[in-house]
């Protein structure tokens, strides 16, 4: 059974239609994301599983508990539904030491005050901040403060905590070994975390589902490899990935395969369109470590052969762009490229034509 | 729906209890004004007579014309001299700025009233200066008691208001706005002209319609400069009219009440709409570095001279004078100063038991009875604090009505109130009843002050606690309360301040047990003590630097 279950969730507010029916399931152990781009939706609907936004129609249910049912009219308040939240500012009372801060959460639920002070020390202790405890949240680093954040979120043992953007304010080395550490301990204590991020790196790393959600609705929901892998939608393909975008018109479609015309060129792609859009303009999509740069060969079937524009060193690895008659292509490459025409190969299976 | 919005009907109560209390003495003000006599006469009746008397009298009308035509006076001159002082102290390097920022705001904290007793006992007629004058200059030039007089100085002390909202909007200006206009290349005064002060001009235009909403609430300088020439305006004509017709004639005090009340609704109303606008203006950009100021050149020690003599001419000359005179056995013509310095007034001073029980009455009211105050606002800014209710949008109207009601006019209100409600009758006779009427008179400055400190607590501190496990009601006490507790210390300082100043609002409620300084000195004036009188205002304005003294050492703002 599901920990949490958000069925056809629909929130309102101030006239605009913020979530259009959303739902979504998560087990223990699971990290679910919420991607999307900024008013998509996605903070909404975490506010909402946390009674902090009220939606007009739907259900959540915690636990196998509704705590929200928009038709019978069934709505616990937002102390009664018993979740971990980590804010993406922390939250942190100022006026509270950490241990007070974590130790909260237990007094509201009359804890004997030596039980507190000893779960606050183990909490605090899992989390790396066992000498902390007096100090004050101003006194702490971004990172200390956002293990603050999770201490005090799952001190009294909820099942399910919500996370808000809770790698965004920390600087991108840190962030990188709060997603290993955030990811860790979620599976050592067997949580069910519902995540909210913008950065779909993030979500890709520490997600084993991801709900893209677009304009209140969930675009496409599915594992990460299925999300970067095959997108179901344009949408889906150009947010997740760098990706080569290339405009031209859809020529013909058998067995999921499609070509499209792009000036002189004719390439074969993965099919993501129906087929009445055979004759119309279309869209080819690539991701920039899906082009080859095929020197040597001598063209054929989805190779173009287009002029070097400029080149980046990225680190790991270059970027190079390239430029030709109605076509851009940035693709990535591990060396240099002297100047001059190079021929790309851009594989059948790796363009999704839309 | 009702659990997730839990607390709703304690916020209910507390609202519906604001509005009873902003309500029950404007309904029954309402009220008198249609009767024919006061409202606990058994013959009273309902009638539009007390409307038909008061248009017919021509010292109404008279009062009128005046009122207006100081409120006129008074914005013409507060309002550039508000600006001027504004501009010069925050954009250019005039020196002293430091030294006279403070000072700028004092006469807002000082009562008008005694600046008025000051003024009379400086160059009234027998003041010492304009005694020193006619003994070596001849005849004085001046004569206190004139309406331009009147409208000079209200003018004069009421710049630091414009100043306030004005110098504000200066410090919040980005200064590269002007510095781009530099680089266009535009000269100093041509920025000024073309971008700083447009920037400002909400902030000019909500000072102006505050400025002339105060010039038809003022009391205490028409009634001590105006009335030796039965210059009347409306508060002090409605003052004039207790015992117009031998018996108490409410009904006529009830209809000039209501004539005031609609002529300051809308002025609230219109403030309220344009403080919007500029704050608007103001919360475009966080703080700004201010980067250069304009240079003054050869006129730097003019301009410091200017606001100096300013200073002097509006505070330390009346100042002075008052405490001299409390000093003084008797002043006049042909007296020598020093074989009549003496400390008798003093002693005299608290000899009087009403003065002592005033003086006692005054500090406990501003102590504890402000911060029973700050309490009730605590309450009611909670009651609305994130809720998005239309229960929260009919308060914000209700606690705006108390400012159309000048202090003189609240505490007559209050003072029916306690008259006409039965249970509260025995109250109407202890210091209860003058909290009452400040309270309301104050609700909604003190309120704008809890609820700034509200504003400033990101929502999500309290949200924490609410996913936590704690319901509204507890998020608010181990939370929110814990987090404003400096914003409601500095609210308590500045109402402080405010009800030791306070001497209108308790002009009617005053009675044995209610004596307050300023109440007390109203009526004295009128008796003619003016030893006490003055002796009274130098401990009042003690009082006032002091509770100053306190707010600005613990770094409080003295502005809401």
């Amino acid at each position: 059974m599901a920990d949490l279950a958000v069925d056809d969730l629909r929130i309102r507010l101030g006239g605009n239609e913020i979530l259009k029916g959303v739902s979504l399931t998560l087990r223990r152990g699971e990290v679910a994301a919420l991607l999307g781009p900024s008013g998509s939706g996605k903070t909404t609907l975490l506010r909402a599983v946390a009674g902090l936004e009220q939606p007009y129609a739907g259900t959540i249910t915690v636990g196998g508990a509704t705590v929200f049912d928009g038709a019978a009219g069934i709505n616990q308040p937002t102390e009664a539904r018993g979740l971990g939240f980590v804010f993406q500012s922390y939250a942190l009372w100022p006026h509270r030491t950490v241990a007070e801060n974590v130790a909260y959460s237990l007094k509201l639920r009359g804890v004997a005050a030596d039980v507190q002070r000893d779960t606050v020390q183990k909490t605090l202790d899992s989390l790396g901040l066992g000498k902390l405890g007096h100090r004050f949240p101003h006194e702490l680093s971004g990172g200390q403060q956002q293990r603050v954040a999770i201490a005090r979120a799952l001190v009294y043992g909820p099942t399910v905590v919500l996370l808000d953007e809770p790698l965004s304010n920390l600087d991108a080395k840190l962030r990188e070994e709060a997603r290993a550490f955030l990811k860790e301990l979620i599976e050592r204590e067997n949580l069910a975390a519902l995540m909210v991020t913008h950065d779909q790196a993030e979500a890709l790393a520490i997600a084993n589902r991801i709900l893209l959600l677009n304009g209140g609705v969930v675009e496409q929901a599915g594992t990460p490899q299925e999300m970067y892998n095959a997108p179901e939608t344009l949408f889906v393909a150009e947010f997740m990935g760098s990706n080569n975008h290339i405009e031209g018109k859809i020529m013909g479609m058998s067995d999921g395969r499609a070509s499209i015309r792009i000036g002189e060129h004719l390439l074969d792609g993965q099919a993501r369109c129906a087929s009445d859009k055979i004759g119309q303009d279309g869209s080819a999509v690539i991701r920039l470590e899906g082009v080859h740069v095929a020197d040597g060969s001598k063209g054929g079937q989805n190779h173009v052969k287009l002029d070097l524009v400029t080149s980046m060193f990225l680190g790991h690895t270059w970027e190079h762009l390239f430029r030709g008659p109605g076509m851009t292509i940035r693709a990535h490459h591990d060396g240099p490229l002297s100047s001059g025409a190079h021929w790309l190969h851009l594989p059948a299976d790796r363009v999704w034509i839309f | 729906m009702s659990s997730a919005v839990a607390g709703t009907s304690t916020r209910r109560v507390v609202i519906a209890i604001t509005a009873l209390f902003v309500l029950a003495p404007i309904l029954l003000i309402t009220y008198q004004s249609f009767l024919t006599a006061p409202f606990f006469d058994p013959k009273a009746q309902l009638s539009l007579w007390a409307y038909e008397f008061v248009f017919n009298e021509p010292d109404f009308w008279r009062a009128l014309g005046t009122t207006a035509m100081l409120a006129v006076g008074m914005t013409a001159i507060s309002v550039p001299l508000g600006a001027l002082l504004a501009f010069l102290m925050t954009r250019t390097d005039m020196p002293g700025r430091s030294v006279l920022e403070p000072l700028l705001l004092v006469p807002i904290f000082l009562s008008p009233l005694v600046l008025a007793f000051g003024y009379v006992v400086t160059i009234g007629p027998v003041g010492f200066i304009t005694v020193w004058w006619k003994q070596y200059l001849g005849t004085p030039f001046w004569d206190i008691y004139s309406f331009s007089s009147l409208v000079l100085i209200a003018g004069l002390t009421h710049a630091p208001h414009v100043y306030l909202y004005a110098a504000s909007a200066l410090r919040s200006l980005p200064g590269d706005l002007e510095e781009a206009a530099r680089v266009t290349g535009a000269k100093p005064g041509r920025v000024a002209m073309d971008v700083s002060l447009p920037m400002i001009t909400p902030a000019l235009l909500f000072s102006g319609v505050l400025i002339f909403f105060l010039g038809f609430e003022v009391f205490g300088l028409p009634l001590i400069l105006g009335d030796p020439q039965g210059l009347l305006v409306l508060s002090t004509y409605l003052y004039k009219l207790t015992n117009k017709l031998g018996v108490p004639s409410y009904q006529l005090m009830a209809v000039v009440v209501m004539v005031i009340i609609a002529v300051a609704l809308p002025l609230v109303y219109m403030q309220r709409m344009l403080l919007r606008t500029a704050q608007r203006f103001i919360a475009v950009r966080g703080k700004a570095v201010r980067t250069n100021l304009v240079a003054l050149r050869a006129w730097r020690w003019p301009a410091f001279l200017l606001i100096a003599g300013w200073f002097a001419g509006t505070v330390m000359l009346p100042m002075m004078g008052l405490v001299l005179r409390s000093f003084v056995s008797s002043w006049g013509l042909g007296i020598n100063l020093l074989e009549v310095l003496t400390l008798d007034n003093y002693v005299e001073l608290f000899e009087d038991s009403e003065v002592v029980s005033a003086i006692i009455n005054s500090v406990a009211i501003a102590t504890i009875g402000g911060a029973l105050t700050i309490a009730c606002y605590t309450i009611i800014g909670l009651a609305q604090h994130r809720w998005n209710s239309a229960w929260v949008r009919f308060a914000d109207y209700i606690v705006m009505l108390p400012r159309a009601m000048p202090g003189i006019v609240a505490g007559l209100a209050i003072f029916w109130v306690f008259l006409f409600t039965k249970p509260l009758a025995p109250l109407r006779t202890t210091l209860f009843a003058v909290w009452v009427a400040y309270t309301l008179v104050w609700l909604a400055y003190g309120l704008r002050l809890v609820q700034s400190a509200l504003m400033q607590v990101a929502p999500e501190l309290e949200e924490a606690a609410r996913v936590t496990g704690a319901g509204v009601g507890r998020a608010m006490r181990d939370v929110t309360i814990p987090l404003i507790k400096h914003g409601m210390l500095a609210a308590w300082l500045l109402i402080m301040l405010i009800f030791v100043r306070e001497y209108s609002t308790a002009v009617y409620l005053l009675g044995p047990g209610t004596e307050v300084i300023g109440s007390l000195v109203v009526s004295r004036w009128a008796g003619g003590a003016v030893d006490i009188v003055t002796c009274l205002s130098c401990i009042n304005v003690a009082l006032i630097s002091l509770g100053l003294l306190v707010a600005l050492r613990l770094g409080v703002k003295l502005h809401g």
